[in-house]
């Protein structure tokens, strides 16, 4: 049997794949602010002279990193309903447990940003009466910035990738309107052809505003 | 008076004794080079003179004033605000420069300019110029520090630190990270300064530059000054076997003089 490719169904289907895509940003926006912002916490925590802080910020990433972000929102949208009788708006829910999910891979890129300024920095600021704070903020994090950035923007790649994972709570991400349309029109192999192009256009737009991001960050005055 | 002094100080890293109860006093002008083989504290002494290294025991004097307030056990308690004081008025130089790689030569003197004496920018650049002028490298001032050799990082690491205006200059090894043909550009600006009359205390192996620009020399041999004088005492007339050993090992290849 042959297949006969025929795209044209869907222009019927814009709209509602349009808003699924404008879900997937927002949803994969939230959660990289969100889940940096935890995996700052959690990187700041992991060098706290305190060991009981290190410990539960070490346990915090090895919890959340070793359990499958598929399970993490099931967690969220399924059990914490039955014990707290509130149930959650799925957005709501699947950004909280992405964030959660993601901010473990966040703390690990910082952390390893940090470990890879020379300690001489620290010392070459107090030595010019710098506070710890100024030392931090004017020297330090712009040098981790530079090394993590890289990672930063894979991480950030990755979360959209993993935002369509909401499609099993049935969030109306792109991939699950993508899916309906699918069923609706029985048309699998070119729905998901055109959703895995927009995917991979989105994905490269996003690699090339990271790469700028990066030549920013980085001091692009470096590159002669 | 003496700008920079400590006295009695003992220092411990773990179960190691490596201060012993070092007394030292620098005056207004005065260039002491602080000799002793490797491992034998010369550089915890340096950054003690600071408090990068807070002693264990023993006391820190800035311009006569004892540093610090006492706690009920005898040592003595630092807070921030003193720390970074002291700091700003003794200038150090590190064997490995230290500077941020991620700011321009200027922004690397100006960064201490803006954020601790709060300079405008406009101030700011204006005095890293004159300093990078001092040192020779005007014309590198908009440069990174990764495009410089090892000589011009470190006489821009010495333009960072006078830029601060300090009271005293810290050397520790300043040349010995520096490929050996730039080792006399940075000891002949170590060597301007100490003319100029500025304070400093210089560890180093470089004999030539004790001898030909330090006002007195310091010889550490396990964790206490073994012995101190002029060069020609310390480097010519040392009277203990450690000092002669360690001269002997730092003389032993050389050009008989013609
Ligand atoms: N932060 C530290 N932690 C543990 N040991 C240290 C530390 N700093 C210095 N030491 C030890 O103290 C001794 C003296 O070190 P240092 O002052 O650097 O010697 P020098 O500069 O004369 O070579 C060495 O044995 C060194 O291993
Ligand atoms: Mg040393």
């Amino acid at each position: 049997m042959r297949h006969i490719w025929d795209f044209s169904f869907l222009v019927h289907y814009l709209v509602p794949l349009g808003r699924g895509l404008m879900n997937t940003i927002c949803l994969s926006g939230m959660v990289t602010v969100a889940g940096f912002t935890l995996g700052l916490l959690a990187a700041i925590a992991s060098m706290s002279p305190l060991r009981t802080v290190r410990m539960a910020s070490a346990a915090y990433v090895e919890l959340l990193r070793n359990v499958p972000a598929l399970v993490i929102l099931f967690l969220f949208f399924y059990v914490i309903p039955v014990l707290t009788g509130f149930q959650n708006d799925r957005f709501l829910t699947a950004c909280v447990a992405f964030s959660l999910y993601t901010s473990a891979y966040f703390c690990e890129i910082l952390r390893g940003g940090f470990l890879a300024v020379d300690p001489g920095q620290w010392e070459g600021g107090q030595a010019l009466g710098l506070s710890r704070a100024g030392i931090f903020c004017w020297i330090i994090a712009p040098q981790i910035i530079r090394a993590a950035m890289p990672s930063l923007a894979n991480e950030a790649i990755e979360i959209v990738k993993i935002s369509t994972v909401a499609s099993t709570i049935a969030f109306p991400e792109f991939l699950y309107q993508t899916k309906i349309v699918s069923d609706i029109e029985y048309r699998p192999i070119e729905t998901y052809t055109a959703s895995a192009v927009v995917m991979t256009v989105l994905i490269l737009a996003l690699t090339w505003v990271s790469r700028i991001a990066a030549r920013h960050f980085a001091g692009h005055r470096r590159k002669k | 008076m003496s700008v920079i002094a400590v006295r009695n100080i003992h220092k411990r890293f773990g179960n190691q004794d490596v201060l012993k109860g070092i007394d030292l006093s620098v005056a207004k002008g005065e260039t002491v080079v602080l000799l002793g083989s490797s491992g034998s504290g010369k550089s915890t002494i340096l950054r003690t003179l600071n408090l990068l290294d807070l002693p264990d025991e023993g006391d820190v004097f800035l311009h006569g004033n004892k540093l610090g307030q006492a706690r009920p056990d005898g040592t003595r308690r630092y807070r921030g605000g003193e720390l970074r004081n002291l700091r700003r008025r003794v200038g150090m130089v590190f064997q490995h420069f230290n500077l941020f790689p991620h700011l321009t030569v200027e922004e690397n003197i100006m960064i201490g300019l803006r954020r601790v004496l709060n300079y405008s920018i406009t101030q700011a650049r204006e005095k890293a110029r004159h300093h990078l002028d001092h040192v020779g490298l005007a014309e590198k001032a908009l440069a990174f520090p990764d495009t410089l050799s090892g000589g011009q990082r470190q006489r821009v690491a010495i333009a960072r630190a006078l830029a601060m205006d300090p009271d005293v200059m810290l050397f520790d090894e300043a040349t010995s990270a520096l490929d050996p043909e730039r080792v006399s550009e940075v000891l002949r600006t170590m060597r301007q300064l100490s003319q100029e009359g500025t304070t400093m205390v210089v560890v180093t192996h470089e004999l030539g530059f004790a001898y030909n620009v330090a006002d007195r020399v310091v010889f550490l041999h396990g964790g206490r000054i073994l012995e101190q004088g002029t060069p020609t005492e310390i480097l010519l007339h040392p009277t203990h076997a450690p000092t002669r050993e360690f001269l002997h090992a730092h003389t032993e290849f050389r050009l008989p003089s013609a």
